[in-house]
């Protein structure tokens, strides 16, 4: 029985195999056992015995790699383990990686132990091994505490502090973004939607509603945080709710363009439609109604899907609707509203469009 | 105040929560050095605090070391008193002290500032730097986070002026500091954060004589040179061992944290480390040497008796290669010199009044002129001429007492100084103040003369086409005013002390002795007005120099010494005239002598010191050169009648050949005038410094430089000549000076032309031969009447290095000379010669054998006239028969013994002039016996040269006798050695002290000088090798030597021990362990003499405890040296690349060396001593003994290449495979291992189990190699190694190795499968294909082209070598049967043919892979371990876990391929009864596997394998490439990080700069094992987190390697049930900084 099997290397050896499954939540003996399915074996003549020991030498590198690789920049400048940039790059990036389905069930929630402790659940319903959704639970928890608090773009802060590529960045800067806002998620009526939709979603609205826009201000958490003078000017917004032109001006753009079906929806709920989308952008100011967003969103979006909208047409209402806006002299005049409205606009239509599914 | 060190901490981070309420720590750092300790401030709440200190300063020069000091001061004191005052060491304790202590302290002003700062920096040698991290805590204690060690060794280095100087040039001062993040340790938590700690040293200079600290020697881990250095010389062996209590079996331990253990322990480790290897350093520095490479550091943990630190080393002389201008080197050399040279008489001198020791007084002049030096010596010739009753008279009359010596002290005093020395050193094992700093400067001196000598060889170099002659002239005047000074006073002191004790002792011989030289004396001076008249102008320059004011001392000395010399020559005339009364003084002479050369040996090694300090003297005068010239020219007579006596007798007519031989009789003069001179001052003082400034005089004539001088001496030499010659070469033959031969001026004539145009001429081939012979001449008379000579020959080699040096140089011209001109006349006269010498040295061996002085004479006279047709007079028969009288006289008379060292010491000499090893010839019939011993058989390949060839013929024809006694394998050492092998025995005692006296210490074995010259430059003269040979253990731990420096290799010898741990009482004295080793190693150096070897090389000792059981091993490559490295080796060996022979030991036939054995094949020996110079690279395979002349059986062949040399059927070898060793196809590992259950005993009763296992284990390794060996049909193995470990239940040997196939050897032969049960003749017949067809892939796969059978069909003996009939009821030893009885037995041939390694994979355990050179290594350099660690059960199987092993690291480094494993290293451990403990090091691509098993009732192994993958740019299109199954996906990466590789060089990379060394213990303890993920998981991370520090360390020194890196002791403890565990490594290696080549894309 060997009581120690043990083999260390000066440069530390990353089998990007191995360091997957390990990544993957899957236990030593499921790893051998994957491997040996895969045909390691066969191909190396190696017996099971021996696949084993090499994957617990891994396994044993991976879990005192573990400590490291929470805190990226550690790793970075550690003497324990010899790696080159390349492989350490690739494990973090590994490390990091996430599976949508487990992040979708996160969002939302509370990054709390008490909730780490429920990740059973999410195991379960996702499919996933419970040490692989803890290990997301963790990534997301610790990217977002120490983002958070941080002053400056948080994707390039996430990138600093993380050496995580451009694409996993971006996703954790909506993972940290969605919970700074606190955004409802976990809705019914939101379930449906994935974590990349979140993603697009989430994007939009840094992009358009956080200070980054307008560098004003508020520098430090420019795109974590929401334009607070934007969403006041959105108020001033209510003034287009009176106005009748805006109808016309929308229907006749529409009318070539939709199908008859539903341009006869939107001529008849224009009114029903405008109302609620200005009502929602009146309110955004309130925290509490942004945390609502998207529940408000999905509820406009359940107007458009009982009148059996197509994607397309929908597409071509907002657009238009967007710009006929923009002809009211209130706002024409207006150089603030105006881009406000804009702004708004453009959010809301990405955000529709991604969630009309 | 040697040194400062101050430190520095800057910050730390990653630091440890400490405090659970705040997540934070306040951390504050606490630095201790010795018994200072600062503390920072403390730095709150921070987990990365930043201290930002000022310079923390440790003046090292404390007074806390008062004490220490003190002590110190007053042993030395002590000594010093008794050396002065003549007090007998036991009243020179205790309370006897302190009066003596009063009497000093006047003079010990300038001395305690010496002492203090010798103590100083030997602490900071010994002592880490210890800077510990600590959280403070308001309300309770403050908890320790970690630790961090610092080594400060390697700060040391560079600052020290010799390194400096000697290697390291401008850009030493970029690593004078420690600076980096440097991780804490803590052994209970690992790593727990980082420091960044900057600490520097400055050293002041310090010269101090007695000091113990060895700052600046440097020490290499690699087994061999380092990169960017050459080795000037390498002096031998070196070792030391402490002993200590562990702190974990102190009764304190029972109430102390285990943190508080753990870190004593490992504050101990660290401390003995460095004591251990500051001692080491001392040593080395006595040698000579300014670095120790190839060290190698063990601890044993004895558990309850302590700890034992051991270490080894080479030293060496490394020089700076890139430092091409060695001008600049002497120069500085000599500057370092002086300084110390003055530094020391500052502090010996600088009060007069305090004369406590004769030696220092003499020392004092060296700064000086030479005249003091020389006046010294001539002060104690004069007395010892008058010998015991004028000496005292002489000296208080004449006006020789200088102010320098008192004679009364210097006579007795040497000897008690000596003693004491010894004595303390051997008890303390530390270097003997006095003499070792002697010694020291001795060697400094010797440095700064071989920088010189390198220097000049470089002129020569230049020059020698045109005008040899000059560069030798002036090498030689060097040498001769060096020589001139030290050796006359040498000698006179030494024959004064040897006269004195004669005296005591031997009160009656000394009267009748007295008498003659009275005489002698007497008629010298009448004949002196007389007979040379031509001296007269001599006597007027004598007298000149006399009357100067200036040196009035001087004049007399000299002109005592003149009239010494004079008499001498004269002495001869007279003698000659009285022959019979001579005759009769002669015998009686011999025997005073004889007792006398005891003492001398001693003495003389004292006198090296002052003499080598003369050396340093830069010039002598004019006048006085003259008078040395003309002294010089008398005395000359001597040296050049001998040399014109042989030279007439082997060549009368032809002026050519005697002109060569003459020019070589001169060199053999200047090599051999130190015996003469020995001899000739052990009967007459005069005589030898006479000699000694014939010498000098002779150096002047030859350099040329002082033309007036030379004509002067040529002049007088002329008439000196004509009377002298003669009577010299009667008078060397008879030694005694009891035949003077009437002096004839035809000799002289001849002799003067003859002079004159070899000078011109250039020496033509013959010389070296002629040398030789010569040389060998001269021998015989000294050894006959002189045991003196071999004593004198250290001193005077010692001294002397650099003419020597410039002798080898000149030989090596000689040699070229050789080639390029054919003279065949000379070469039957030189056979003919060769023939005389060959008889004349039989008759000797004879009588000294049988002491049948009867027999000897006839003998003798048929060699004689056999052998000399023409050129023997009836002159030189007489000479004969009166050596042999005397000889047999002296045999007689009991001084056996002392004849038999002289023996030994001739035949070393003669070794060493030749180049040949006659010492290996001679020891041969003494050792054979000796090789019983070793259990394991041990397979010597020896290539012999061919003179050995010839004098082992010779001398075979003599031991034969004694040399048929078959071997067999007994376990432990001999007890007893019969007579005939008392020789050797005798031998081993009688030389051993010598080298004792000389380091004042029996363990180091720090014998003075054995100078191993490297690089064809450095050469080696006789006066070293017979060092070398009086060196305790001729050993090198080096594994890899350049080429052209190993002559022959014998094979592998081996030897153990058991031992029983008893608790040692005085860990001072750790005699019983010392005295272990020792014994070990005079086994293994008897057993490489009796393989006829003169060294032993890749030396390694190693320990298995269990218990209070403790198996000692120690094993080395048996070899012969070439010490004169002529550069022709080099370039032919790279030209012919040609099969070579080996020999097995196991297989054994007897040979027809016989027929070689004949006379007339003695002609042929000058042929192939030409031949192997200049070409075969394949003699490193031939046998460097006779087979029939070793004790245990043997099979030699015939070269395959040159069908010349003996070649062993298989060659096994514990060093690296040489370069242009002829070899086809590729290497691979080979391995074998045994594991034998014990029985369930304890106590005494395991201890004669084991021991009685032991050979039987060892011959059942050796046996399984064999078999593997012959199926994978290679014949040779290098790299071999043996680790041998003892368990409670079992016992396991492991032995590893990297075959090859050698194409000078016999190619292997298939083996033949046995069976009893004629049942299985099919199932046998099925085996036997099988066995036929691994061979046969085998072949394929290793490329092994077969001539086949090559070796074999050429040896053109007796084909009945193959045993055709197999009687294995007699034991039958030859590998090539096997056996296959029963169903085990074919496990085992099943085993035999193990699976090689899968493709891509080149697994060896050397540096590099054989075969494979010329694939270029890519990259990625891999090391890594694996520890696997079993249980045991009961069947045994070693094999499976080892096989099992290396197949999960070929599994595991499947991503790499195709890669090699180099330098695979096996470690096996039996921790528990039932584990078995494995541990590996690799390389990839360059490999290193080391592997360690501990059976046990369960196995338990643990391997570690560093690996490290270098991808090999295959130049030649072959398959490897494409070989790579997987995709590597690390390809291409840049370099970063720290390369670490157990190789000693870093394959893609030069090796810049050495950085110092490391060395780390570390423990690591758990609570928790379980949640560390178990046994591995809590071994993973330490071996993991040791790795990071080391690197750590490694950038923090400025490094970016680290090469030899090395993991020893892999201790695991644990309780599974406490849910604890304990660790123990011991890791370490050499810090380097490489750059790497670029990649060509």
């Amino acid at each position: 029985m060997t009581e120690v099997d043990v083999f260390i290397s000066n440069y530390t050896l990353v089998d990007p195999e191995i360091f997957q499954l390990w990544v993957e939540g899957h236990s030593a003996s499921e790893a051998v056992a994957i491997l040996n399915e895969k045909g390691l074996g066969a191909e190396t003549g190696a017996p099971l015995e021996l696949i084993a020991s090499d994957v617990l030498d891994h396994y044993r590198t991976y879990s005192l790699l573990e400590k490291l690789l929470s805190s990226p920049n550690k790793l970075q400048e550690q003497l324990a383990f010899q790696i080159d940039p390349q492989t350490r790059l690739l494990l973090i990036e590994k490390y990091y990686e996430f599976d949508d389905e487990v992040i979708r069930e996160l969002l939302g929630k509370k990054l709390s132990s008490k909730n780490r402790k429920d990740l059973d659940e999410v195991a379960e319903k996702t499919g996933k091994p419970l040490k692989s959704c803890r290990r997301q639970f963790d990534n997301v928890k610790r990217v977002f505490k120490v983002v958070e608090e941080m002053p400056g773009s948080i994707i390039e802060n996430i990138k600093n502090l993380f050496y995580l590529p451009d694409e996993l960045a971006k996703k954790y800067a909506c993972i940290v973004f969605l919970a700074c806002i606190r955004f409802e998620t976990s809705k019914k009526k939101l379930q449906y939607l994935s974590f990349n939709s979140w993603k697009k979603c989430c994007e939009a609205i840094m992009e358009q509603w956080t200070y980054k826009i307008t560098g004003k201000s508020c520098p430090e958490y420019y795109d974590t945080e929401m334009d607070k003078e934007f969403l006041l000017e959105l108020r001033e917004l209510k003034v287009l709710l009176d106005r009748e032109k805006d109808h016309n001006l929308v229907c006749v753009s529409l009318k070539p363009k939709l199908l008859q079906k539903n341009f006869i929806d939107l001529d008849t709920n224009f009114r029903l439609y405008t109302r609620t989308i200005l009502t929602l952008a009146t309110a955004l100011h309130r925290a509490r109604d942004m945390k609502n967003l998207f529940v408000d969103l999905a509820l406009i979006l359940e107007y458009f899907k009982q009148g059996n909208w197509t994607v397309h047409d929908f597409e071509l209402f907002l657009i238009t609707y967007g710009q006929c806006a923009l002809e009211i002299d209130v706002i024409r005049t207006d150089a603030t509203l105006k881009s406000s409205w804009e702004k708004f606009m453009r959010v809301i239509t990405k955000c529709l469009l991604v969630m009309y599914i | 105040m040697p040194g400062k060190v101050k430190v520095k901490i800057s910050s730390g981070k990653n630091l440890p929560v400490m405090d659970r309420s705040s997540d934070t720590t306040d951390a504050y750092v606490e630095i201790k050095l010795g018994s200072t300790t600062y503390k920072t401030d403390v730095c709150r709440k921070s987990l990365h605090p930043q201290w930002n200190t000022d310079w923390y300063r440790f003046e090292v020069s404390s007074k806390s070391r008062k004490n220490k000091i003190s002590c110190s001061f007053l042993s030395k004191i002590q000594l010093l008193l008794k050396e002065s005052l003549h007090i007998p060491t036991a009243t020179c304790c205790g309370e006897d002290m302190k009066e003596i202590t009063a009497t000093v302290l006047f003079a010990s002003d300038g001395f305690t500032d010496a002492e203090r700062t010798s103590v100083d920096d030997s602490e900071l040698q010994d002592e880490p730097l210890q800077i510990r991290l600590m959280d403070h805590d308001t309300y309770s204690a403050n908890d320790a986070i970690g630790k961090v060690y610092l080594n400060l060794n390697p700060l040391l280095l560079p600052v020290d002026g010799q390194l400096v100087k000697y290697g390291y040039n401008g850009d030493s001062s970029t690593h004078h500091e420690i600076s980096g993040w440097i991780p804490v340790f803590d052994t209970m938590h690992g790593i727990r954060g980082e420091v960044n700690v900057t600490v520097k040293v400055e050293l002041f200079s310090d010269f101090n004589r007695f000091r113990q600290s060895s700052c600046g020697v440097q020490f290499f881990y690699s087994p061999t040179v380092p990169q960017g250095y050459y080795a000037k010389v390498i002096h031998g062996f070196v070792e030391e061992l402490l002993v200590n209590d562990d702190p974990e079996y102190q009764w304190i331990d029972k109430i102390r944290t285990p943190r508080a253990s753990n870190e004593a322990r490992q504050t101990l480790f660290f401390k003995l480390s460095g004591e251990l290897q500051r001692k080491i350093g001392v040593k080395a520095l006595n040698l000579g040497g300014n670095a120790v490479i190839g060290y190698r550091q063990s601890y044993d943990l004895e558990g309850e008796s302590g700890i034992v630190a051991r270490g080894i080393g080479t030293a060496v002389t490394l020089v700076k290669s890139i430092n091409m201008s060695l001008t600049n080197a002497n120069t500085a050399a000599e500057e370092i010199k002086e300084e110390r040279a003055q530094n020391y008489l500052k502090f010996v001198g600088g009060d007069k009044s305090f004369r406590l020791n004769a030696a220092p007084n003499l020392l004092t002049p060296i700064p000086s002129i030479f005249s003091p030096t020389t006046i010294l010596p001539d002060l104690t010739h004069p007395r010892y001429k008058q010998l015991s009753k004028r000496l005292y008279s002489s000296l208080d009359a004449g006006n020789l007492r200088s102010s320098h010596s008192n004679p009364g002290l210097n006579e007795d005093m040497p000897h008690s100084s000596l003693k004491i020395l010894l004595k303390q050193e051997d008890k303390r094992g530390k270097p003997c103040y006095g003499l070792s700093q002697r010694i020291k400067n001795l060697k400094y001196s010797q440095n700064s003369l071989s920088k010189k000598m390198t220097a000049l060889k470089s002129k020569l170099g230049d020059s020698i086409g045109e005008e040899i002659d000059e560069d030798p002239s002036l090498l030689r005047k060097r040498k001769t005013f060096k020589r001139t000074s030290s050796d006359s006073s040498v000698m006179a002191e030494l024959l004064a002390r040897s006269v004195l004790h004669a005296h005591n002792s031997l009160s009656c011989i000394l009267e009748v002795q007295n008498s003659p030289p009275h005489d002698k004396n007497d008629d010298n001076d009448d004949e002196d007005g007389n007979t040379l008249e031509k001296l007269e102008p001599i006597a007027n320059l004598l007298s000149k120099t006399v009357s100067e004011p200036n040196i009035p001392s001087d004049d007399n000395a000299s002109e005592i010494c003149y009239t010494s010399s004079d008499s001498s020559s004269s002495c001869s005339d007279y003698d000659y005239d009285n022959e019979t009364l001579n005759y009769n003084n002669s015998n009686i002479d011999l025997e005073t002598i004889s007792n006398i050369v005891k003492d001398v040996e001693m003495i003389q090694r004292k006198n090296k010191i002052p003499l080598q300090k003369q050396y340093s003297l830069p010039a002598l005068g004019p006048n006085r050169i003259d008078s040395y010239e003309s002294l010089s020219e008398n005395v000359f007579k001597f040296p050049e009648n001998t040399c014109g006596k042989i030279s007439v007798f082997d060549f009368n007519s032809k002026n050519d050949v005697t002109d060569e031989r003459y020019i070589e009789s001169m060199l053999d003069k200047t090599g051999f005038i130190g015996t003469e001179s020995q001899v000739e001052n052990l009967n007459v003082t005069a005589h030898v410094t006479v000699k000694k400034q014939e010498d000098d005089n002779e150096f002047d004539n030859f350099q040329g430089i002082v033309p007036e001088a030379i004509k002067d001496v040529e002049i007088k030499q002329k008439g000196l000549i004509k009377t002298a010659m003669q009577t010299m070469l009667l008078e060397k033959v008879s030694l005694m000076g009891t035949y003077t031969p009437p002096t004839s001026p035809k000799p002289k004539a001849e002799f003067f032309p003859e002079k004159s145009v070899p000078k011109s001429t250039g020496r033509l081939s013959d010389g070296s031969i002629k040398f030789e012979y010569t040389s060998s001449k001269p021998k015989i008379p000294k050894s006959a009447s002189s045991i003196s000579f071999c004593d004198y020959l250290e001193h005077t080699e010692t001294v002397l290095g650099i003419p020597f040096t410039s002798i080898a140089l000149l030989k090596s011209e000689y040699f070229k000379r050789q080639k390029s001109q054919p003279c065949l006349s000379d070469t039957t006269k030189l056979s003919s010669a060769f023939k005389s010498l060959g008889v004349e040295k039989r008759g000797i061996e004879r009588q000294n054998c049988f002491s049948d002085t009867q027999l000897n004479k006839p003998l003798v006279k048929t060699i004689k006239t056999q052998s000399h047709d023409s050129s023997l007079n009836e002159k030189k028969r007489f000479h004969f028969l009166h050596r042999n009288r005397k000889s047999s006289e002296s045999d007689s008379k009991q001084h056996k013994n002392i004849i038999f060292r002289i023996f030994h010491n001739k035949s070393d000499k003669s070794l060493a002039v030749e180049e040949n090893n006659k010492l290996e010839d001679t020891f041969v019939p003494d050792h054979s016996n000796q090789n019983e011993p070793s259990p394991i058989p041990s397979p010597c390949v020896l290539t012999g040269i061919t003179l050995h060839r010839k004098q082992n013929k010779m001398e075979l024809t003599v031991s034969k006798v004694q040399s048929d006694k078959k071997i067999e394998q007994s376990p432990a050492r001999l007890a007893s050695v019969p007579c005939i092998h008392r020789r050797s025995s005798d031998s081993d005692l009688s030389i051993t002290p010598k080298g004792n006296s000389l380091t004042g210490s029996d363990r180091s074995g720090g014998n003075p000088s054995g100078y191993f010259m490297r690089n064809n430059i450095v050469l080696r003269s006789q006066v070293h090798q017979e060092n070398f040979d009086m060196l305790e253990y001729p050993f090198l731990t080096m594994s890899y030597f350049p080429p052209g420096f190993v002559a022959h290799i014998g094979g592998s010898v081996s030897a153990r021990s058991v031992k029983r741990l008893e608790i040692i009482t005085n860990v001072d004295e750790p005699e019983s362990r010392d005295t272990w080793w020792s014994e070990l190693r005079m086994e293994i150096r008897s057993h490489a003499r009796s393989l006829n070897c003169n060294a032993v090389l890749g030396y390694s000792e190693s320990s298995s405890i269990c218990d209070d059981i403790c198996v000692l091993s120690a094993c080395g490559t048996a070899a012969v040296i070439d010490f004169t490295g002529s550069d022709e080796i080099e370039e032919t060996a790279s030209v012919s690349k040609q099969n070579c022979p080996v020999k097995d030991i196991m297989s054994v036939s007897l040979e027809r060396e016989k027929n070689i054995m004949n006379c007339n094949k003695i002609f042929e020996s000058p042929e192939h001593f030409t031949n192997n110079f200049i070409t075969n690279s394949c003699t490193i395979t031939h046998l460097p003994y006779d087979s029939n002349n070793v004790p245990i059986k043997t099979t030699a062949t015939k070269c395959a290449l040159c069908h010349k040399g003996k070649v062993p059927e298989v060659l096994i070898a514990t060093i690296e495979p040489p370069d242009g060793i002829p070899s086809t196809g590729k290497g691979c590992l080979i391995e074998s291992y045994i594991c034998r259950p014990l029985k369930d005993v304890r106590g005494e009763s395991i201890a004669k189990e084991i021991s009685d296992g032991l050979p039987f284990l060892e011959y059942e390794l050796h046996r399984l190699l064999i078999n593997k060996l012959k199926i994978k049909g290679m014949n040779a193995i290098f790299g071999l190694k043996f680790r041998m470990s003892v368990g409670e239940r079992m016992i396991i040997g492991i032995a590893t190795g990297t075959a090859m196939f050698l194409s000078s050897l016999p190619s292997p032969v298939l083996p033949k499968l046995v069976s009893d049960q004629m049942s299985d003749d099919k199932k046998l017949a099925n085996f036997q294909k099988l066995l036929y067809d691994t061979v046969k892939k085998n072949k394929e796969i290793y490329q092994i082209k077969d001539d086949v059978q090559n070796g074999r069909i050429l040896s053109d003996d007796e084909s009945d070598d193959e045993p055709v009939s197999v009687d294995l009821s007699t034991g039958n030893k030859d590998c090539c049967v096997l056996e296959v009885d029963d169903p085990e037995d074919e496990e085992v041939l099943r085993l035999l043919m193990e699976e090689r390694p899968p493709d891509g994979f080149h697994v060896v355990n050397t540096e590099s892979v054989p075969g494979l050179e010329d694939l270029e290594i890519v990259k990625n350099l891999q090391m890594f371990t694996q520890i696997y660690r079993v249980k045991f059960h009961p069947p045994f199987n070693v094999n499976n876990h080892f096989h099992r092993l290396l197949q999960s690291v070929y599994f595991k480094l499947r991503r790499m391929v195709p890669c090699a494993l180099c330098d695979l290293q096996f470690r096996i451990d039996l921790p528990e009864p039932d584990e078995v403990q494995l541990c590996v090091f690799e390389d990839d691509l360059i490999f290193k596997l080391d592997e360690d098993q501990i059976p046990e009732n369960s196995v338990v192994s643990t391997s570690q394998a560093n690996q490290r993958s270098l991808k090999y740019k295959q130049r030649s299109p072959s398959k490897y490439r494409p070989h790579s199954i997987k995709q590597r996906h690390i390809p291409h990466r840049e370099r970063h990080g720290v390369d670490i590789t157990p190789l000693s060089y870093v394959p893609g990379g030069i090796i810049e700069r050495y950085l110092g060394n490391l060395n780390f213990f570390f423990i690591r303890e758990t609570t928790s094992i379980r949640e560390e993920g178990g046994l591995s998981g809590f071994i993973h991370s330490f071996v993991t987190e040791v790795l990071a520090i080391v690197r750590a360390h490694v950038t923090a020194l400025g490094g970016n390697a680290m090469v030899a890196f090395f993991l020893t002791e892999i201790v695991l403890l644990h309780n599974l049930h406490k849910n604890q565990g304990q660790c123990l490594i011991n890791v370490g290696g050499d810090v380097v900084s490489v750059t790497y080549l670029k990649e060509d894309a």
